[in-house]
């Protein structure tokens, strides 16, 4: 009869070893842990944080599209084949917190990926990783992270020298919330625009320090789609240049222009449009790009830029007469448009020709830039370099003549160099410039906005008000 | 209560109390009347004192001390009726009666056994021969309408459909709302295995034959069900299946056959072909277009009735068949009983393509290893084949779909023959041809197995360990032949396999004993832990060769495979502690810890509990007056916490998964960690009341209840600065309140004639009381689950959010809305929306009737829901287009449409190619009130007397005839009110009508 003790002898049995018993982990899914606790898996989650770079909510489609429709750039070729209904509030300037950029969820989901890296890089040094491995991988993710809070706030706040409604003009009003630890339980105020900046300056700082100034992430297709020292480099410079530090702007533009392979490309390169779908193989301008594949797991597919951008796709991001007739006669960037029966769109998402519908890398940083944000940085006080040249070695690539070295010279070649490049519209901000429109069919009372207005910072999405109490209101909405 | 407590010291001192009055020794023997057999466990008491013992092994009991002055012992067994004798120096002999009422009176429960007056919670239960006297396919159908508040929904009368069961209402939004079912003290699956039939997955249930079931205990409240414990929260079904009997074996034989077709009993049809040419050309003029021109965009002449204009849908569908086979045995001696059964099910349904077969087998036996130590088995395996073809939407080859919808003029079979599929109106399909040529079938292997060993070492102390495998194998397979097709396609295979195997194991330990005569108590303490693993592989390869439809011969480039998991684990603690004085005052208290993977790292770990307590006011003293007509007159009231736990697994783990991009993988973060998941909490109390009169041929119960769901599970939203938008985590709360009425009654019980009826009726009302959302602009809170179907706080579970339809202009025979600031308008855009009703009913119930003079008998079954709504929007929206779908056939009723200024009450006016949304899907047009009344079975059944059967040599012989769902009256406008819990089920199996007819031997 004695076996039969076993019975509850089964049971305390049972009981000790039900820790390990009540432990189901997912089988096709990997824990936080566990992705955080190896190189391998921190390598492979900077990878993943790259990912929705590629949405069509930000740099796949709306953040280029939304912001240039905003401008005299844009037009929205109302009532014509290529109107789908798409875009036209943007168009209107007719946006509220119920329909506003979404770039908020994509940037701060990038930013969370990052942080879980960072916060667990520490430590994970073996005999085949170096600390200089877990240095890159923190540049990767610093410079991310400095990118996403920087789209955050020129989208969703008022440019650093805003000056009205009690602001200082140098970036004392509410930016976005800086975010630097994951925290589920978080609910973050927003921060003033200048602790988002300093934020910014002070992670790309970082990174440039700790990244190898060779290190290219392995395996990649597209090696101007990653974090590189001459990225970190430009990235600064255009941040002091939206901060006002004009002797950084101009140092850290110098730095890229001076240090690097990079060429400007000559006309010949520009005019067939495909260097900015594709950089050109050697030399090229391209210094930071995102990569447009219909394998990405973030695809904008019929929403996409190239699609938005042609007469091929649903086309309804239109280009208007007001930037085509910026250019002169002889200007390379003047052909830089499509046109199909009396609409057009630019040419600088016209594809790869890879697939229907087409895809297109979306350049973030290049060279030319970097001699926009010299000449700029030199003509508002920047000592130590030569405006007027930098703007004629520009200007003699193009086929165009050489703008004077004043802030109107160098804003208008900015204007036609970077047009389509989400550009002009933080220009005109960070400047204190009205941005007016000619050629213009949607609502009569968006078709021009005064600098200072509430419209120049789109309004916070109303759900994310709804589940952070902390966050407020964007003027006016 | 004062005296009881007294009474119990008394009890406590009574061993060490001394005897100093003139005293006798009282001796003698218990035995039952039946056999002679003494009985062992007898309580004898001295009447009027508290000296008593119990009888010995060999019934023999002696009690030293008995007063002089006492006058009769008393002896109490459970299952006999009280008995008594004398005092008196002689030994004497006590005979025991069987208690007739006892047996009818014992209920299964929880972990065991009880009386029914003794139960203090909300329990109701339904015998084995009252299932099995209806030909049902499955366990779940055979509940429909006869328990109290337990809803069960038809979803879709295909053979092997499952039901939908609520107990008491939903509970929740995002966890299970179904009920925990245990079949002979374990746990068994419910969603089981199979990806690709119309029914989808099935679980153990399905496997189980109805005739092999002894009985079904629903447990309602939480007194009842809490020690499940997180499984409890939607009730629980107790199903025990039969166990052998002493005595020469019996067996039992049964053979069914029955026909069924497709019947809509509310006056809903289709056009015929003169009907909807009548009607086209109306609104190819109304459209300012000519019928008869050739070349215009509707060309619809009158020639077109010249050829065969036959209805489509009888072309489509056939009489159903059903069949069964099944044979059982039932025996066994004082060592060992069994019983067991096999039977082939086969049901062909009333659409061309579709049948489901099953073969099942059970053995259960029980053998008694030594005198106090016992082993049994229940195995039970099935195999099931289900044939069907899609129709689980409006698509074209659904039967159900194209037969309400294909034009009556188009020819059933081409100029050879063969099944016309070059049908450009029906996407080229036919759904005759799909059933002929195309595949989609699931086959499934079930097991159950359960092995229990029952040990009582000491007297009263029962330690029983039950140990049970439930495992399931389901291989499904869709083919899309080119065959089937009316344009060139892909041949295209689809195949899953999936299994699942869930291991339960349950210990307990048993204590039960009456002290002093009156005071009865049992404690039990159980341990139990289960393992469930759930795989699935999907293959998917477009491109097969005809020739050979297997994945071999897909282009391998094009062939896409994926798995899936689902493991679960759970462990748990509990106990159950019931006391009563003297059948009069029963308390309970039970407890269980449950542990469970499901949740997070913080939350493992759960306590549910309940407390609860009857009085038996009829077993009062000062109530023996009215015990001539009063049996039972109890009151119950219960409290308690359970959980539900029904939620899919891995949902606390915060995980990354892997993302593509620049050529390389990369991993993303997929959810967020939640280490504090826990299940949703129902805190229920029930206050009930039980009744019998007249020798118990009058019986009932009622009670009221409110639930309270606690903790309910939602997709909340959350900061998207921590890197995610929603968190699944437990914020929202809902409730349910209701009452139920329970009443049976022998009217007339004679010996050659019975008459019995039963009424059952209840109402439940769901109110959602938070959602952990903001207020709208509005000031509603609310959750919007799909375009119409909202959860708002204040509301019941589902609520229609719908644009208000007016009726038509009866100037213009346009269709008018009902606007924002109460106006009229012609555009749809202009509709207020508003919420215009719920699915769930505020009333449902059944009554039957069985009539009996010697061998016949006649039984009837009626169920009925009422007070709720349902939405026909898809169906509606295109059969009574107003003209808008020109390719496809209109139902009947839309014939009643607007003729002359001046119409009311009618449809719009027709116009071909209808741009103006009338018609359209989100409209309260479509909405209706589903009340119905359904006669649900009736049975004429004839068995053979005593003597014929004597003379054949045969024990019993039974001929039976029912007809099921022989009728249901009810308005709704489509083929049947049931549209499921939702109210708007799109495109399924209507519910058919059936005659079933069948012999019963017995020898």
């Amino acid at each position: 009869m004695k076996k039969y003790i076993l019975i509850p002898l089964v049971a305390v049995a049972a009981f000790t070893g039900c820790q390990d018993f009540l432990v189901e982990d997912p089988v096709l899914a990997q824990s936080n842990e566990l992705t955080l606790s190896t190189y391998e898996g921190l390598d492979k989650a900077v990878a993943g944080a790259y990912s929705p770079l590629a949405s069509a909510y930000w740099y796949g489609a709306d953040f280029i599209i939304y912001n240039e429709l905003k401008t005299s750039n844009g037009k929205k070729w109302i009532g014509s084949t290529w109107d789908s209904g798409r875009c036209n509030d943007l168009y209107n300037l007719n946006y509220d917190p119920n329909n506003t950029s979404s770039l908020w969820g994509y940037a701060y989901f990038v930013i969370s990926s990052v942080n879980n890296v960072l916060d667990n890089l520490e430590g994970k040094e073996t005999p085949d990783v170096t600390a200089q491995d877990l240095n890159n991988l923190k540049a990767e993710c610093l410079f991310l992270r400095a990118l996403a809070h920087f789209d955050l706030v020129r989208t969703y706040a008022q440019p650093y020298c805003y000056d009205q409604n009690g602001a200082d003009g140098k970036g004392s009003h509410l930016g976005v919330p800086v975010v630097l630890k994951t925290d589920p339980a978080g609910k973050p105020a927003r921060n003033t625009v200048k602790e988002v900046y300093d934020q910014v300056i002070a992670d790309l700082l970082e990174a440039e320090k700790a990244i190898d100034p060779s290190y290219v992430r392995a395996g990649v297709t597209d090696s101007k789609a990653v974090v590189t020292l001459p990225a970190i480099q430009a990235l600064l410079s255009r941040v002091y240049l939206y901060s006002e530090n004009w002797q950084g702007a101009a140092d850290y533009a110098s730095k890229v222009i001076n240090d690097y392979d990079y060429k400007l490309w000559t006309p010949e390169e520009v005019e067939d449009a495909a260097c900015y779908s594709v950089d050109v193989p050697t030399g090229g301008e391209v210094i930071f790009e995102i990569y447009g594949n219909k394998s990405n797991s973030y695809d904008g597919y019929h929403d996409g830029l190239s699609p938005m951008c042609g007469p091929d796709g649903y086309g309804d991001a239109g280009a208007s007469t007001d930037l085509k007739n910026l250019y002169e006669a002889d200007d390379v960037r003047g052909t830089l448009f499509q046109e199909k029966d009396g609409v057009l769109w630019t040419a600088k998402y016209i594809g790869k020709g890879l697939a229907k519908p087409d895809l297109t890398n979306v350049i973030v940083l290049r060279l030319s830039e970097m001699y926009l944000n010299l000449a700029e940085a030199v003509v508002r006080g920047a000592q130590g370099y030569n405006a007027p040249q930098a703007l004629a070695d520009l200007a003699a690539q193009r086929g165009a003549t050489a703008q004077n070295a004043t802030l109107e010279g160098v804003w208008l070649e900015r204007q036609k160099e970077l047009a389509w490049e989400a550009h002009y519209w933080f220009d005109l901000g960070r400047t204190k410039r009205n941005m007016t429109r000619t050629d213009f069919v949607g609502d009569a009372t968006a078709k021009d906005l005064a600098w200072g207005q509430h419209k120049w910072a789109m309004p916070i999405p109303l759900r994310e008000i709804g589940a952070n109490g902390n966050l407020v209101q964007n003027v006016g909405y | 209560m004062k005296k009881h407590l007294l009474l119990l010291m008394t009890l406590l001192f009574a061993s060490i109390g001394l005897a100093t009055a003139q005293t006798i020794t009282v001796t003698g023997t218990v035995v039952a009347e039946k056999d002679g057999q003494p009985i062992a466990g007898a309580y004898v008491l001295v009447n009027g004192t508290t000296i008593g013992t119990m009888t010995n092994e060999l019934g023999e009991f002696g009690i030293r001390q008995v007063p002089v002055d006492a006058k009769e012992i008393i002896v109490t067994f459970l299952g006999m009726t009280t008995a008594s004798a004398p005092v008196q120096a002689e030994p004497v002999k006590v005979v025991m009666k069987e208690d007739m009422n006892y047996l009818d009176d014992v209920v299964v429960v929880a972990y065991g056994s009880a009386k029914r007056e003794a139960v203090t919670g909300s329990v109701t239960s339904v015998k084995g021969e009252s299932l099995a006297s209806t030909p049902v396919t499955s366990v779940d159908k055979a509940l429909s309408g006869k328990l109290a508040g337990v809803q069960v929904t038809a979803v879709s009368g295909q053979p092997g459909a499952q039901s939908q069961i609520r107990i008491r209402g939903n509970s929740s939004i995002n966890a299970s709302n179904a009920p925990l079912w245990v079949v002979d003290g374990i746990p068994v699956i419910i969603d089981g295995t199979g990806e690709m039939t119309n029914e989808g997955a099935s679980g153990g249930i399905t496997s189980i034959n109805p005739n092999d079931i002894e009985s079904i205990t629903v447990l309602k409240d939480a007194a009842a069900a809490a020690v499940y414990g997180s499984r409890a929260a939607n009730g629980v079904i107790l199903v025990t299946t039969k166990s052998g009997k002493e005595g020469k074996a019996q067996f039992d034989a049964r053979v069914k056959y029955g026909v069924s077709w497709l019947q809509s009993d509310s006056g809903f049809r289709m056009m015929t072909g003169s009907e909807l040419l009548g009607y086209q050309r109306d609104a190819i003029i109304n459209a300012g277009l000519d019928p008869d021109n050739p070349a215009g965009s509707y060309y619809r002449p009158m020639s077109l009735l010249s050829g065969d204009t036959s209805s489509w849908l009888e072309h489509l569908t056939r009489p159903g068949q059903l069949q069964e086979y099944e044979i059982s045995a039932r025996g066994g001696n004082a060592k060992g009983k069994y019983y067991s059964s096999i039977s082939y099910h086969k049901n062909d349904g009333v659409f061309y393509g579709i049948d489901y077969s099953r073969f099942q087998a059970r053995v259960n036996a029980d053998y008694k290893l030594l005198k106090n130590l016992e082993t049994g088995i229940r195995v039970n395996a099935a195999y099931t084949d289900q044939n069907d073809i899609p129709m689980q939407s409006l698509y074209y080859a659904n039967p159900v779909w194209a037969g309400m919808t294909m034009l009556p003029w188009i020819p059933k079979y081409d100029e050879n023959g063969n099944h016309n599929v070059d049908i450009p109106t029906n996407s080229y399909q036919n759904p005759r041809a799909t059933a002929e040529y195309d595949d989609q079938w699931s086959k499934s292997y079930k097991f159950n197995g359960t092995m229990f060993l029952k040990w009582e070492p000491v007297k009263n102390l029962v330690i029983e360990t039950r140990n049970s495998a439930e495992m399931a194998f389901t291989q499904d397979r869709r083919y899309w032949n080119p065959l089937s097709q009316g344009q060139p396609s892909d041949a295209t295979l689809q195949t899953t396999k999936s299994q699942y195997t869930n291991y339960t194991t349950s210990n307990t330990i048993n204590y039960a004993n009456v002290f002093g005569g009156y005071h009865s108590m049992r404690v039990l303490l159980g341990q139990e832990a289960t393992a469930y693993k759930y795989e699935y592989s999907y293959v998917s390869a477009p491109g097969v060769d005809p020739q050979i439809p297997y994945q071999n011969t897909a282009p391998q480039s094009s062939v896409e495979s994926e798995v899936g998991f689902r493991n679960h684990t759970m462990m748990s603690f509990f106990g159950i502690a019931d006391y009563n004085y003297d059948n009069r005052y029963f308390v309970q208290a039970t407890v269980r810890g449950d542990g469970s993977s499901l949740f997070g790292a913080k939350n493992k770990w759960g306590l549910f509990w309940s407390a609860s307590a009857s009085w038996n006011i009829s077993n009062e003293k000062w109530m023996d007056s009215t015990s001539g007509w009063l049996d039972l007159l109890k009151i119950r009231a219960s409290y308690g916490v359970n959980g539900n736990n029904g939620i899919d697994p891995y949902q606390a783990y915060g995980v990354y998964s892997s993302t593509q991009y620049n050529g390389v993988v990369g991993m993303l973060p997929a959810q967020p960690a939640n280490d504090y998941l826990s299940w949703e909490k129902n805190k229920t109390w029930n206050v009930g009341l039980d009744f019998g009169f007249l020798g118990n041929r009058l019986r009932g119960s009622f009670d009221v209840y409110e639930r309270l769901t606690d903790d309910m599970l939602l997709d909340v939203k959350v900061p998207q600065t921590t890197g995610f938008s929603t968190n699944f985590m437990n914020a929202g709360s809902m409730k349910n309140t209701g009452v139920e009425f329970q009443l049976d009654a022998d009217i007339i019980a004679t010996e050659d004639f019975l008459w019995t009826a039963g009424f059952n009726l209840a109402h439940n009302k769901t109110e959602i009381l938070d959602l952990a959302v903001d207020p709208d602009a509005n000031g509603l809170e609310k959750i919007e689950a799909g375009s119409f179907t909202h959860y708002v706080v204040g509301r019941s579970m589902y609520s229609f959010y719908l644009p208000d339809y007016y009726g038509v202009n009866p100037a213009n025979g346009e269709a008018l809305w009902v606007t924002e600031d109460g106006s009229l308008s012609n555009n749809y855009a202009d509709a207020r929306k508003y919420y215009a009703g719920s699915p769930e009913p505020k009333l449902l119930g059944g009554f039957n009737t069985t009539f009996a003079w010697k061998g016949l008998s006649l039984s009837a079954f009626f169920e009925f829901k009422a007070g709720n709504h349902v939405l026909i929007l898809n169906e509606h929206s295109y059969l009574n287009s107003d003209g808008k779908e020109m390719n496809m056939n209109q139902m009947a009723s839309a014939l009643n449409y607007w003729k002359k200024p001046g119409d009311t009450g009618v449809n719009p006016k027709p116009i071909a190619g209808n741009a103006t949304n009338s018609a359209t899907a989100l409209s309260d047009r479509w909405l209706e009130r589903g009340d119905y009344l359904r006669i649900k079975d009736v049975t004429l059944s004839y068995s053979l007397p005593k003597v014929a059967l004597d003379k054949i040599h045969v024990k019993g012989l039974r001929f039976f005839v029912s007809g099921l769902n022989l009728y249901c009256f009810n308005d709704v406008n489509f083929w049947d009110p049931e549209m499921g819990v939702s109210g708007t089920g799109a495109g399924v199996y209507p519910l058919t009508k059936s005659f079933v007819g069948g012999i019963e031997l017995s020898f």
